[in-house]
């Protein structure tokens, strides 16, 4: 044992002085290495820094370098058990609200693309990809582009958003950069073997007609470039530049209709593939510019292919299987006969679109709170967590458990009131659009009865989608995935026979219950975390 | 589009091909089990296992309102990937998940290297040849490839000559076939009273996965029924005997065999009627339960009673048939000590029984329903006269003679009980088709039976000839050059029979005019589904059901105003919603007339044509209303028999509306 003691009882003003190295030695290893396995690894960290025997034993009186890290060990060990909890820092409530506001400005933001859209369709009668009178044979070519691009590139999203923000948050930007452009480019690559896929699959059943499947095509693969190139913007924290170029895009589209005369269907295309190039150009962009200010110095390599495959794998397959859910119902709808008319195996049916899209915005509200209370229920795990001996694992869980019941109702109760409040919002629209245009806005039962009925599945959605954020939290894609896909399973089955059984709009029953499915196997995952929590902490460590 | 031009025939072809060869050849492998040692009795098997499993789930599926392309395709995929969700798979899963994540990594480890890639496809193309199984060619006789391949050659030729050649159906029974086909794929099932569906699911189910009009479907279907008929005959023969000449000849004498054997059903050979969907079954059935009877056996058995109860789903006549076979079957068995199980003949007396059940079981339930029998089937059925002895002609003394031959060599070759119960059972079967054919007709006085037991008895000597080809030759099986002369001699019997019966294409009656049918298809693939209305007489409603609107030329005449906005019914002031703005009027130049030979003309002289006449008076006087009132509307085809108009009706707000090209 290394002791500072003198004859007269004082240290020293040298033993002193070594008292100090011998605590930075301590430091330092520490700083190496914040628990060692054993003496042997110290003994290994310490020559690594420079240590020997001779030099151990003129600076510490010690016999040689083991002997030096035994001491090592022994005040380390010391020093953990010893080592008083921190206290957790108290959140404010000025400070809670504030990062409450934050999220909600955030989520709008986000939601600003899609509100532009809607005004653009109330008072320019079109948008970026939409117009209001587009012939059922374009809104069906128009629609099916879209759910195919979402389910086709819901994966790679998902992906470029996981190893993007996990290179983005340390720091490293060229290996952000270089992440997400590879999963562009196989984005893009998917993107054209499916159309190929697609194509041949057209070709043999004769789904669509060769100028109807071209429609499909062409939105398809912008539409594609447009999710992908929001992503990057999402993950580079750059909505409003994203919300800039839908407005540009309008504008464009504008100019080229109204000013030029052209074909609406055109001057779309054209504005769609100008906001696509502008937006993957932007990220190219801010890649650069977020690399000019990332530290310099050892480049670290990129991880293998294979690897960075395997770990965003469970992401990717979520990002398929949310967007697959989200239009599953669609697909039943529309593919539901019609004994009058029914040209297509698909057919376009605008009521329940509509009212699908009007109960989509009450999802907006629950989503930011989702965000703001996992956000807040991390950060206190994070700063709790050490604050507990190994045998209170139990009481820690059950803390945390009880926390996240509570989520599970502020939640629930955010999204019945911005599903009530959204129903009003939309009433109200609709008279004012009454008093406005002279029509309604929702013009049919079928929409408001599919309104309805989403709205109260999207509140479901809602539980299942905090439990799916809080799982992706503690690196538990898989157990997201278990839920999603039964759900999805159920949301097809169930909206499949329902819409041949009884009418097309009872479709939205299969996301009804694929929505229960969701919320309640997510829910019971995330049971069986919070009763084992230390566990995942510790495979998150 | 020229409904005959090489072109649209491949292309319809080429779409049929797809989907028969998916539905009856490769998806089976995946959810059904054939592990004979034969690749073709495999490839037998799973077709009628396959075809009877679409029927039960044809049936299930529309009386559920489920019957769609999407539900079948998920059944199918749930059934073919079944080892991955029934209970206690956990490992199975894990396993091929683990195969697949090796597989797919090891993909981006190695990157797509060429040799990489060549080895994968190599092993794929093995996989894949191993998966379907193909008959092996290699190791088979070439001159009896060639012969077979002739014979079952010039069986398609005159049989598709007319499909690829005329687009109306052929004969009476098309237009209807046609019609139910359209009902099951609208999920109605016993829409014109109770028949059994069995063959109309299957055309059904072939024409949502071909993707091409039914009509094609219709067309094709037929004549492939008479050649997979003759395809049977040489599985049944050459798998019987052993000899696979014999299989020619039964082929060949079905399948070339022309009037002469077939007598007047050689003309329904080019026609799609159930009676021959279910021959394709009978003969493979019995067989399948032959061998059941002889060595037991699953895979005997259920193919058996999958191909057994397609009969039974078909048609009530061959069923019967089968059964009788069956009958003979199990008394050949008790006949033949060396292989005989009472067990086996009892579980067969129950698979009988258990297929006449599960084929019953759709038409009972519809009589529970308060459906009604189809009226001209239950009339045809029960309908009675006075029958006399047929006379016999040259074939039925081949066919007798050569089921005498049979009966000869198995006493002669006594010894040899190698094919002892089939011996029996082509003599039994032979004798007991003959008197089904001559006495029981008579005994009963059926007009359904004197009509059509006839083709029944015809099958069967199709089916003794070619067995006694066998009996014939198995006494020089040790002779010296004995294979490449029977080669030759068949050779040679096929081209005589083909001389002697004037095999030709063959050619059928019609119930309308070529042009109309080719017309409707120009029709169809011009516009959308259900986005136009045809006006032209009760021939066009099968055509155009499910495809388009139709409306009787009466109906235009008689409720329509021609001087309104097109087309206004009378007192009307706008023009009838209901109708869609592409509208064509078919006028008939010439009233088609079905040829005076035929029994049905005399009938429809009185009735039908007589109308026709009447109506397009009628139709021509409107339409001269119509062009005093709007102008000459655009002919959309003419002729020397019909005159097609073309009637549009533009919508104001469309300047207004984006639309394809099309609208």
């Amino acid at each position: 044992m290394i002791t500072v003691a003198t004859r007269n009882g004082n240290p020293s003003k040298t033993e002193l002085l070594r008292h100090e190295r011998f605590d930075q030695l301590v430091e330092d290893v520490m700083n190496k290495n914040m628990t060692p396995e054993d003496r042997s690894e110290i003994a290994a960290l310490l020559e690594s820094m420079g240590w020997n025997d001779i030099r151990a034993a003129e600076i510490f009186g010690v016999e040689n370098i083991f002997e030096l890290a035994s001491e090592i060990w022994d005040q380390i060990r010391q020093k953990v058990v010893t080592t008083a909890f921190t206290q957790n820092v108290q959140t404010g409530a000025v400070k809670m609200t504030f990062e409450l506001v934050k999220s909600f400005l955030r989520g709008l933001i986000f939601a600003l693309p899609m509100a532009i859209s809607v005004i653009s369709m109330l008072t320019l009668k079109f948008s970026l990809w939409s117009y209001q009178n587009l012939s059922v044979e374009l809104a069906t070519c128009i629609a099916i582009g879209t759910i195919l691009s979402f389910v086709v590139v819901g994966g790679y999203t998902q992906a470029i958003a996981r190893r993007g923000f996990f290179y983005i948050y340390q720091g490293y930007y060229k290996m952000a950069r270089k992440a997400t452009f590879l999963f562009i480019r196989f984005g893009y690559w998917t993107c054209l073997t499916v159309g190929v896929v697609i194509y041949l699959f057209n070709l043999i059943f004769n789904i669509f007609p060769p100028d109807m499947f071209m429609y499909i095509l062409i939105f398809f693969f912008f539409l594609n470039s447009i999710w992908l190139s929001v992503t990057v913007m999402y993950i580079l924290k750059r909505e409003l530049t994203f919300t800039g170029l839908i407005v540009a895009g309008i504008g464009v589209v504008y100019v080229l209709f109204k000013v030029f005369k052209m074909d609406i269907i055109v001057s779309q295309l054209i504005s769609i593939s100008l906001v696509s190039i502008a937006g993957m150009g932007l990220v190219i962009y801010y890649f650069r510019s977020a690399e000019k200010r990332e530290e310099k110095g050892i480049a670290p390599k990129m991880t293998r292919l294979s690897i960075t495959i395997y770990s965003i794998m469970p992401y990717f397959i979520y990002g398929f299987l949310y967007f697959t859910f989200l239009y599953i119902d669609r697909v039943n709808a529309w593919s539901a006969n019609n004994k009058d008319y029914m040209p297509y195996f698909i057919w376009f049916r605008g009521e329940y679109e509509l009212g699908l899209d009007f109960a989509l915005l009450a999802l907006m509200i629950p989503l930011g709170v989702c965000e703001v209370l996992v956000n807040k229920m991390m950060m206190n795990i994070e700063a709790s967590y050490k604050r507990y001996w190994g045998f209170e694992t139990d009481k820690m869980n059950a803390l945390f458990e009880k926390a996240y019941y509570r989520m599970i109702v502020i939640i629930t109760a955010t999204s019945i009131a911005s599903a009530v409040l959204i129903y009003f919002v939309i009433l109200w629209s609709d008279q004012a659009y009454v008093q406005s245009e002279g029509t309604h806005l929702i013009a049919s039962e079928e929409t408001e009865f599919v309104f309805i009925i989403a709205m109260a599945s999207y509140v479901i959605l809602a539980i299942g989608l905090l439990n799916a954020v809080i799982l992706f939290s503690l690196s538990q894609p898989n157990l997201v995935n278990r839920a999603i896909l039964p759900a999805l399973g159920v949301n097809f089955v169930v909206g499949f026979l329902l819409s041949r059984w009884v009418d097309y709009t009872y479709a939205v029953f299969g996301l009804m219950a694929g929505a229960v499915v969701f919320a309640i196997l997510s829910f019971k995952a995330m049971q069986s975390v919070f009763r084992r929590l230390d566990y995942y902490l510790y495979a998150i460590s | 589009m020229d409904y005959s031009s090489f072109s649209n025939q491949l292309y319809a072809m080429l779409h049929y091909g797809f989907a028969f060869v998916l539905l009856m050849i490769v998806w089976p492998r995946f959810f059904l089990r054939a592990d004979s040692e034969d690749p073709l009795e495999n490839v037998v098997a799973l077709f009628a296992k396959a075809v009877c499993i679409y029927i039960i789930l044809g049936y299930v599926l529309v009386v559920l309102q489920l019957y769609e392309v999407i539900s079948v395709s998920i059944i199918l995929i749930l059934m073919s990937t079944r080892r991955f969700w029934r209970k206690g798979s956990a490992m199975v899963r894990s396993d091929s998940a683990t195969a697949f994540y090796v597989w797919f990594y090891h993909l981006l480890e190695v990157g797509f290297r060429l040799k990489t890639k060549w080895l994968e496809a190599r092993g794929k193309l093995t996989m894949t040849y191993k998966q379907v199984n193909l008959y092996k060619f290699q190791k088979s006789d070439p001159l009896l490839m060639l012969l077979l391949a002739g014979v079952l050659g010039a069986a398609a030729y005159v049989r598709f000559y007319d499909a690829v050649h005329n687009a109306a159906p052929a004969l009476s029974d098309g237009s209807v076939t046609l019609a139910w086909m359209k009902f099951i794929n609208n999920r109605l099932m016993f829409e014109e009273g109770i028949y059994p569906r069995g063959f109309h699911i299957t055309l059904s189910l072939l024409s949502k996965f071909a993707a091409i009009d039914p009509l094609y479907i219709l067309k094709y279907t037929g004549p492939l029924n008479g050649v997979l008929t003759s395809a049977a005959y040489y599985f049944v023969l050459s798998r019987l005997t052993g000899n696979k000449m014999a299989g020619v000849a039964g082929a060949a004498l079905f399948g070339l065999g022309g009037s002469f054997f077939l007598g007047g059903d050689w003309e329904r050979q080019a026609a799609t009627n159930s009676q021959e969907f279910a021959y394709v079954f009978a003969f493979p059935a019995l067989y399948f339960f032959l061998r059941y009877l002889e060595k037991g056996g699953r895979h005997s058995f259920w193919a058996g009673f999958a191909a057994v109860s397609i009969t039974g789903f078909a048609h009530t006549l061959v069923f019967a048939f089968v059964g009788m076979g069956l009958a003979v079957a199990m008394i050949a068995s008790v006949m033949t000590p060396a292989g005989r199980s009472w067990q086996r003949i009892l579980i067969v007396c129950a698979a009988g029984i258990a297929s006449v059940v599960l084929t019953y079981a759709p038409i009972q339930i519809a009589t529970w329903a308060g459906i009604q029998y189809n009226d001209s089937a239950i009339q045809y059925l029960i309908s009675t006269t006075e029958v006399t002895f047929s006379p016999l002609l040259t074939r039925d003394y081949i066919g007798l003679g050569a089921i005498a031959l049979i009966a000869l060599s198995t006493f002669i070759g006594w010894r040899d009980k190698k094919n002892r119960i089939s011996e029996w059972f082509m003599v039994g079967m032979g004798a007991a088709s003959f008197l089904l054919y001559y006495l029981v007709p008579v005994l009963t006085e059926s007009i359904m039976l004197a009509s059509r037991t006839g083709s029944l008895w015809a099958l069967t000597i199709c089916l003794c000839i070619g067995y006694s080809w066998w009996s014939i030759w198995r006494f020089a099986s040790r002779l010296k050059w004995i294979s490449l002369t029977e080669s030759i001699a068949a050779g040679v019997a096929v081209i005589v029979l083909a001389g002697y019966v004037g095999l030709s294409p063959i050619g059928t009656y019609k119930m309308d005019w070529d042009s109309v049918f080719r017309q409707y298809l120009r029709i169809s693939s011009m516009y959308p589904e259900l986005a136009w209305t045809i006006f032209s007489q009760e021939e066009g409603y099968s055509l155009i059901y499910g495809e388009g609107w139709h409306e009787y030329i009466s109906t235009l005449v008689n409720e329509y105003d021609p001087t309104g906005t097109p087309i206004t019914g009378k007192g009307q002031d706008e023009y009838d919603p209901n109708v869609t703005k592409h509208m064509f009027v078919f006028e008939e130049k010439q009233v088609f007339r079905v040829p005076k030979t035929l029994d049905i003309y005399e009938n429809l002289e009185l009735g039908r044509y007589a109308k026709h006449e009447k109506e397009q008076k009628l139709l021509q006087e409107w339409m001269d209303i119509y062009i005093k009132a709007h102008g000459k509307p655009p002919i959309f085809y003419e002729d020397e028999h019909i005159r097609i108009w073309y009637l549009y009706r533009p919508e104001a707000e469309d300047k207004e509306w984006r639309r394809i090209g099309f609208n």
